[in-house]
Order: C-alpha cells, then structure tokens, then sequence
C-alpha cells in the first residue's frame, strides 16, 4: 500500500517527458550562456527571452501540465539534476565572471547542453523502467 | 498504537490512489484522474462523492476554453487525514 502510495506520487511529480522537451532546454540553456559573450543588448534580450521560454517550458510539461494544478517538484528526484547543472554551468560561469574570462561561457553552454541530454536520457530511462 | 491515524475511508486501493495524487498536486481533473486510474467514471465519482462526504476532498466545476472540467483537491482536513494514515501504514510495516 505505501509503495503505492510512493508510485502514485512519483508518477504525478516526475512525469514522463519527451525527447523534445530536452533538446528544447539543452539548446535554450546553450543559448542563454552563448550569449553572455555578446555584447550590448542582444546579450540581454537573448538571456530574458530564453530564461522565460525555460520556465514557460518546465510550466507546460511538468509544474502546470494539462490535467493538473500545481505539482510539487520532487525534491529527492530533482537534486542530482541541480548538482549536474550547477558543477557544468554554476562553477564555468562563475570563473567567467570572477576572472572576466568570456570564453568559459562557451564552456557552460557545451556544459549546460550536455548534462541537460545526458540527464534527459537517465530521466527518460528511469521513468520507463518504473512505468 | 496507530489509533486516530488509520483511516478505513481512505484505505481503499483506488481512494489511496487518488490521494496519493491529490497530494502532490494542487488539483487533478476527473479525466486525469480516470486516465491514471483506468477505472470507470461511474466508479471514479463514487470514490470522489465518498471523499467529499467525508470532507477530504472538494470538487469544484470550471469551464475552460468552453468545455467543463471537474477539478478535485484536498481539503485541509483530507492532506492531513491521508499524511496520518500513511504514517499509520508505516507504523504497521515496522511493527510486523
């Protein structure tokens, strides 16, 4: 009965999602930190649009998805996802920033694109072996 | 040991399945919750009617984009009714 319960609710918290909604965030992320190497306001516009289409997009597919009100994000599930986006993207952009090195921008966007796959595909992967 | 925190309502299958969900979410709609369930919706409104006659559950009926949709969440009173029978169940796991 509880791991029913436990089922239940990490089906309603971790839905399934598909490839596109990765590839969308892997190149939405990219694009965000490419353009910390441009300079005037196409760096500004670029980072305000992108970051909105990255919330809009995790509203869509899973926090406000059809069917549901506000779902509550899975904390344990989400943890390894904001330790792999915080080591790829967290530490080149702080170093970009700290040392004025605008290169390792183009670091944390390889970085942010590769772990969003790479994790995407592990998400995908658990969620089809539990469903 | 478990007194006060078990709760027959809740304990059926398919009720404990629709709280697990409501639990995670603010609200679900019925034909979410059919499609989760894959039970009848005459069955799935009988299970919903029983929470909101126990004051678990309230439904509420919305129209969006013209259609009608019957949204369901909990009741303060049903979260903390489902979190006590939970830690009820647990309590009887560890005891066995």
């Amino acid at each position: 009965m509880l791991d029913m319960t436990e089922g239940e609710s990490q089906r309603t918290a971790n839905p399934p999602l598909p490839w596109r909604y990765f590839v969308a965030m892997a190149a939405l992320l990219a694009a965000v930190c490419a353009a910390q190497v441009l300079e005037g306001s196409a760096s500004l516009v670029i980072t305000i649009l992108g970051l909105l289409l990255i919330v809009a997009l995790g509203v869509r597919y899973v926090f406000y998805r059809s069917g549901y009100g506000a779902v509550w994000p899975d904390g344990p599930s989400v943890f390894p996802y904001l330790v792999a986006g915080f080591i790829t993207v967290g530490v080149p952009a702080v170093l970009a920033v700290g040392f004025a090195m605008d290169w390792l921008w183009l670091v944390a966007a390889v970085g942010a694109a590769s772990a969003t796959l790479v994790m995407g595909g592990k998400y995908r992967k658990a969620i089809r072996s539990r469903d | 040991m478990t007194d006060g925190l078990f709760d027959e309502l809740l304990h059926a299958p398919q009720r404990l399945r629709i709280s697990a969900i409501l639990d995670t979410a603010s609200y679900v709609e019925f034909g979410e919750l059919q499609n989760r369930l894959g039970i009848s919706k005459s069955a799935l409104s009988k299970h919903l009617s029983q929470l909101e006659e126990g004051g678990y559950v309230q439904n509420l009926r919305v129209t969006v984009a013209g259609r009608s949709r019957l949204r369901t969440s909990f009741t303060g009173r049903g979260r903390e009714k489902y979190r006590a029978h939970k830690e009820a169940l647990r309590k009887i796991l560890q005891t066995d």
